[in-house]
């Protein structure tokens, strides 16, 4: 298995752009805190999949996670627990408050937006939908929102831990942020973010790869 | 069978394009089918339809995106299918897809921002000036530049930069046209020239501060020289067997490809003007219950082109 890590890491075989310069055989795996797309995180998986390579994560799980109706249909059919979601492209006086908003923009990654009253609801959709030219992903806000930073399906956050662990499951996606809404004491996914670089515990993310790469 | 086509308002603000979807609309209807434009706001209605015709503007961050993935999962037609919209919508990836099938094109060297003299020097040597520097999204020739010495390099790149990394750097390839070879289901299905301005060197480009399209000129596309056929559609096998535009250069008698666009363009009298039959082709395509198959990304079949 080749093993290119964003981060300096003795046991990666590439960095990033060295990477999409080689023409790497085998199976590959991508660990980067950043997949958006347009990002080295992203062209690493593409550059590995071009080549003819099994890649983790793919390129179409990677933009299924940062779609958020593309997250929730999946998520859902994969047996997360989410919360149902509903997409708006102008300001909709049905729309049920509390709620809580995510963008559908190409422009936005940290969009998570609590929307309690109807005219921060108008100033909000202006806002994430970019003044109605793209859908806004509007769920319920029925519970407390809280991060989880994933690392490989773990978490430092208790209550997301099962679901932390089902999402790499099914996205393969090594690190990212989870926003879950943790209703009756059990944590619903919502959304997933990229993290900042400051956020990751590289260490425990060294530990992994390293186990990884002596399972090979 | 119904087909819902995805569009947002500005498809319809230029005549041309507006009366190509009406044609798709009414060839749909003549062959009994059930055509209805939607919107972003009918997103939750995709279920409804039997396939997904995409003609608003495809990149994995639009909306199209979305209703494609949404549609693909489904198991409905959809045309752009997801895998084409991710392979063509970046020029990074198709640089990567054009090297590692052997496919020509004009040199080009992925760029990351790397602005050490050592580098510059192996870019500058192996592209020559004056070179071309290319956003991954760029779309209809915009965030394309020329850069004519060192100080444009600097200033073009760091802009593009900003906004999505590596980029793009291409030998300058100057041609009077580039073909439009447009492929279905990996046939020829229309074929033009797209020439350049007067003035101009790419598409449409600004000249003496206005913005300024090239001229169509259709051509039947069994005219359609032999190698250039082989060529474009050993690049779409690469990709899938959807909907796609090639665009490609011809100097002294060799072909180079650009780019291979999901999504194609369709003005009414442009492509359409002599393969009329390309709205029955493409309608029976979304009617016929195949989904769009992804190509395999690498296709080692040693065609000659």
């Amino acid at each position: 298995m080749t093993i290119v890590v964003s981060e300096d890491d003795d046991e990666a075989d590439y960095s990033p752009f060295t990477f999409l310069r080689s023409s790497a055989k085998g199976d590959v795996l991508n660990v980067s805190h950043d997949y958006r797309y347009q990002k080295m995180g992203y062209y690493v998986s593409m550059h590995a999949e071009l080549c003819g390579n099994a890649v983790t994560p793919r390129c179409a799980d990677i933009l299924d996670t940062h779609r958020n109706p593309l997250l929730m249909t999946r998520a859902a059919r994969a047996g997360i627990p989410c919360l149902p979601y509903r997409l708006v492209s102008q300001h909709d006086r049905n729309v049920a408050l509390p709620a809580l908003c995510f963008a559908v923009n190409p422009y936005t990654c940290n969009s998570v937006t609590e929307v309690k009253s109807e005219s921060r609801m108008v100033r909000t959709m202006k806002s994430l939908s970019i003044n109605n030219r793209y859908p806004v992903s509007v769920q319920p806000l029925i519970g407390d929102v809280r991060e989880a930073v994933q690392v490989f399906g773990e978490t430092a956050v208790p209550e997301a831990r099962a679901i932390a662990r089902r999402f790499f499951e099914e996205f393969r996606v090594p690190i990212g942020k989870l926003i879950v809404q943790i209703v009756d004491g059990e944590a619903r996914l919502s959304h997933f973010e990229p993290v900042q670089r400051r956020e990751v515990d590289w260490g425990l993310v060294r530990d992994r790869v390293r186990e990884l790469a002596r399972a090979q | 069978m119904k087909i819902g086509c995805f569009v947002e308002k500005y498809c319809f603000h230029l005549k041309d394009e507006a009366q190509a979807l009406e044609l798709f609309k009414a060839t749909a209807e003549a062959r009994g089918y059930g055509f209805e434009f939607i919107y972003k706001q009918d997103l939750d209605r995709i279920p409804e339809f039997d396939a997904i015709f995409i003609r608003a503007n495809t990149d994995p961050m639009n909306t199209a995106y979305v209703v494609s993935r949404l549609a693909d999962s489904l198991g409905l037609v959809v045309i752009d299918d997801p895998h084409s919209i991710r392979t063509c919508s970046s020029k990074v990836v198709l640089d990567g897809l054009f090297k590692q099938n052997g496919i020509p094109s004009p040199k080009s060297l992925l760029f990351d921002g790397d602005y050490g003299p050592e580098n510059l020097e192996h870019v500058f040597r192996y592209l020559g000036f004056p070179l071309v520097v290319k956003a991954p999204y760029t779309k209809f020739s915009s965030h394309v530049e020329k850069a004519h010495d060192p100080a444009e390099f600097r200033e073009i790149s760091a802009r593009y930069l900003k906004n999505a990394t590596p980029i793009v750097l291409q030998e300058f390839m100057p041609t009077p046209f580039d073909w439009r070879v447009g492929v279905l289901d990996n046939e020829v299905l229309y074929l033009c020239k797209y020439l350049m301005p007067r003035g101009g060197w790419k598409i449409r480009s600004v000249v003496d501060g206005r913005q300024v399209w090239g001229d169509t000129v259709p051509i039947f596309r069994r005219n359609i020289p032999k190698r250039l056929e082989q060529l474009a559609i050993r690049v779409s096998r690469c990709v899938g067997d959807g909907l796609y535009g090639l665009d490609v250069k011809e100097v002294d008698g060799q072909y180079y490809v650009i780019e291979i666009n999901d999504n194609p363009s369709f003005y009414h009298g442009q492509e359409d003007a002599k393969d009329r039959d390309l709205y029955e082709k493409i309608v029976d395509r979304l009617a016929s219950g195949r989904p769009v198959r992804p190509g395999s990304y690498r296709v080692n079949e040693g065609l000659p082109y």
